[in-house]
């Protein structure tokens, strides 16, 4: 029963995400079921910070209180009688066996990964030391407590943690086992978002090939339903590929509704983790040159850091809560790490077992890219991302033996989709 | 050369992947099959161990405002053990503590996994006070106030 709810719930999220998309004509070249995977982010993102921002005005978070708002979007939209509920239509594409055959391994995958999500309650250690332990603290308090972090000594940003606990709040308990299906919606509409993006971009053949490799990828399984159900990286993934997307959009398009969404999504992404806010900077750097060097409309660099509003929040509500636990407050710059460093992010690059071959074809597609210089964005994207990892692992104040090895699987699970991206696009 | 390299590379990749999607299968039929039918609880004790039944009996016995403090003594007050007392046992107040200091908490809490068995029998022997105690794990908690 409480699946059935936890599921209920992401649909009422998916709900009011794509009322947003629907309410702001965006992406209105894209099909009904399209649209799904930003409404998903964005109906996630937006709710946490609606659930944020009732705490520290002291509203409750039942959930009538929180449903209001969107009904009155909801009827406006219905009132502007453009609005054409659940415009559905689908037809499905003639395919040759091979392609049906690769469909049906993707099929196998996410139901795999949902099995697995169903199967067990969760075991993975920052669900129970961070991120499912701080909803459940939220669910139980009442609001955003920051005693919870001065307890946890740490103050990453909220989005999963209050996505966690609106599904508590919907269940009236918190119920670590059904509560792990909010992780598989990250796996699943990945995946989702990224045949489309790739199926738009490069044709059907090699969406359905390079989607059945990304989702077949165990660290991935892992993080959607296994024993990593529970982390945020997958969720950071899942943003930093729909970023992604929406840049490499708004850069074809100049249109500043494209914009506007992608500044929502990057508000989102600076909030799930604190390496998300690093390609949320890459990204406003990359928007910068093109508004400024190449569109000249000084305007839509304005539009463009609408992003700041939710993270300079954020960062308002840790100073005037005295949250400032950082792991790098006191360290210092350790430059021979290099090469440990280095040994360390190769053996995870050649892990198989995580990876497969997606690391080991996306250096080869660097070695084409080298050549033929193609995709320079994406490389760029990843290049700097990685660099900012190298950062923090030089002024760590753990050996690369330990931080690197522990954390190396989860910090390419951010990057993996678009790395997918860059091989399938060569 | 580099693309030959390269598509060699990919097919290898589906080709594990292929491989990989059976071996989920079979998982899912075969390992995964005992999980099924276990409830919650017994799900959380396969995966936890001991420390699912202690904590769930200090849950139990300890109501949502008490104040506990986890004894040093124990070789379990790992952080690790500590975020697990946090994740079961809020809104109740958590702390590990060098010395039980009576009047500061409403109960102590010692917990020895079963590899432990003579430094629990010692402590457990030096210890005065109302103890609860259960069944399946080494531990309890002294009621304090």
């Amino acid at each position: 029963m409480n699946h059935l709810i936890v599921i209920f719930s992401l649909l009422f999220l998916i709900s009011i995400g794509y009322l947003l998309i629907s309410f702001g004509n965006f992406l209105s070249d894209l099909k009904f079921y399209e649209k799904i995977p930003y409404a998903f982010g964005l109906g996630v993102g937006v709710v946490a910070l609606q659930m944020f921002i009732y705490s520290r005005l002291n509203i409750s978070w039942e959930a009538g209180i929180i449903v209001s708002p969107w009904t009155l979007v909801f009827l406006l939209r219905l009132y502007n009688s453009k609005f054409k509920l659940m415009k559905f239509k689908f037809k499905a594409p003639r395919i040759a066996p091979y392609q049906f055959a690769l469909f049906v391994l993707i099929v196998i995958n996410l139901l795999y990964t949902f099995f697995e999500a169903w199967l067990r309650p969760l075991s993975s250690w920052d669900g129970w030391a961070i991120w499912l332990l701080k909803a459940k603290m939220f669910f139980i308090d009442g609001f955003v407590n920051p005693q919870a972090y001065h307890l946890l000594k740490e103050n990453y940003p909220y989005v999963v943690n209050l996505a966690s606990t609106f599904l508590f709040s919907a269940l009236g308990e918190a119920d670590d086992r059904s509560v792990l299906l909010l992780f598989y919606s990250f796996y699943f509409f990945l995946v989702a978002s990224f045949f489309f993006t790739l199926k738009k971009e490069l044709g059907l053949r090699k969406a359905l090939f390079f989607t059945f490799l990304l989702s077949s990828t165990q660290n991935l399984i892992r993080h959607g339903g296994r024993f990593e159900a529970g982390y945020a990286d997958l969720a950071l993934g899942f943003y930093i590929f729909a970023d992604f997307t929406l840049l490499v959009r708004f850069i074809k398009s100049r249109d500043y509704k494209d914009l506007i969404l992608l500044s929502l999504f990057l508000g989102i992404t600076g909030l799930i983790k604190e390496e998300g806010l690093v390609f949320v900077l890459i990204s406003q750097a990359v928007l910068t040159y093109y508004i400024l060097a190449k569109f000249k409309n000084f305007k839509l660099l304005l539009v463009s850091l609408l992003w700041v509003i939710p993270i300079l929040d954020w960062q308002l509500y840790k100073i005037l809560n005295g949250l400032s636990y950082s792991l790098y407050a006191n360290s210092a710059f350790h430059p021979e790490r290099i090469l440990p460093i280095f040994i360390e992010i190769l053996k995870e690059v050649i892990n198989i077992r995580n990876w497969n071959f997606l690391w080991l074809s996306f250096l080869f597609g660097l070695l084409i890219f080298a050549k033929y210089g193609k995709r320079r964005l994406v490389y760029m994207l990843i290049g700097f991302q990685v660099l900012s990892y190298l950062a923090v692992f030089l002024i760590s104040p753990y050996e690369p033996s330990a931080h690197v090895k522990n954390v190396m699987d989860r910090l390419l699970l951010h990057i993996a989709a678009i790395a997918v991206y860059s091989i399938a696009a060569i | 050369m580099i693309r030959r390299v390269f598509l060699l590379i990919l097919g290898l990749w589906f080709l594990l992947s292929a491989g990989r999607v059976g071996n989920n299968v079979i998982r899912a039929f075969y390992s995964e099959r005992e999980w099924i039918f276990l409830t919650d609880s017994q799900k959380k004790e396969k995966l936890l161990g001991e420390v699912h039944n202690f904590l769930t009996f200090v849950q139990k016995n300890a109501p949502p405002n008490s104040s506990i403090a986890i004894s040093l003594a124990s070789p379990e007050s790992s952080p690790g053990f500590f975020y697990k007392s946090l994740y079961y046992l809020y809104p109740r107040k958590i702390e590990i503590v060098d010395k039980f200091t009576k009047q500061n908490f409403d109960y102590l809490i010692y917990y020895y996994p079963l590899k432990y068995s003579e430094q629990y029998s010692c402590v457990r022997s030096q210890n005065q006070g109302k103890i609860f105690r259960g069944e399946n794990f080494q531990g309890y908690i002294i009621k304090n106030r």
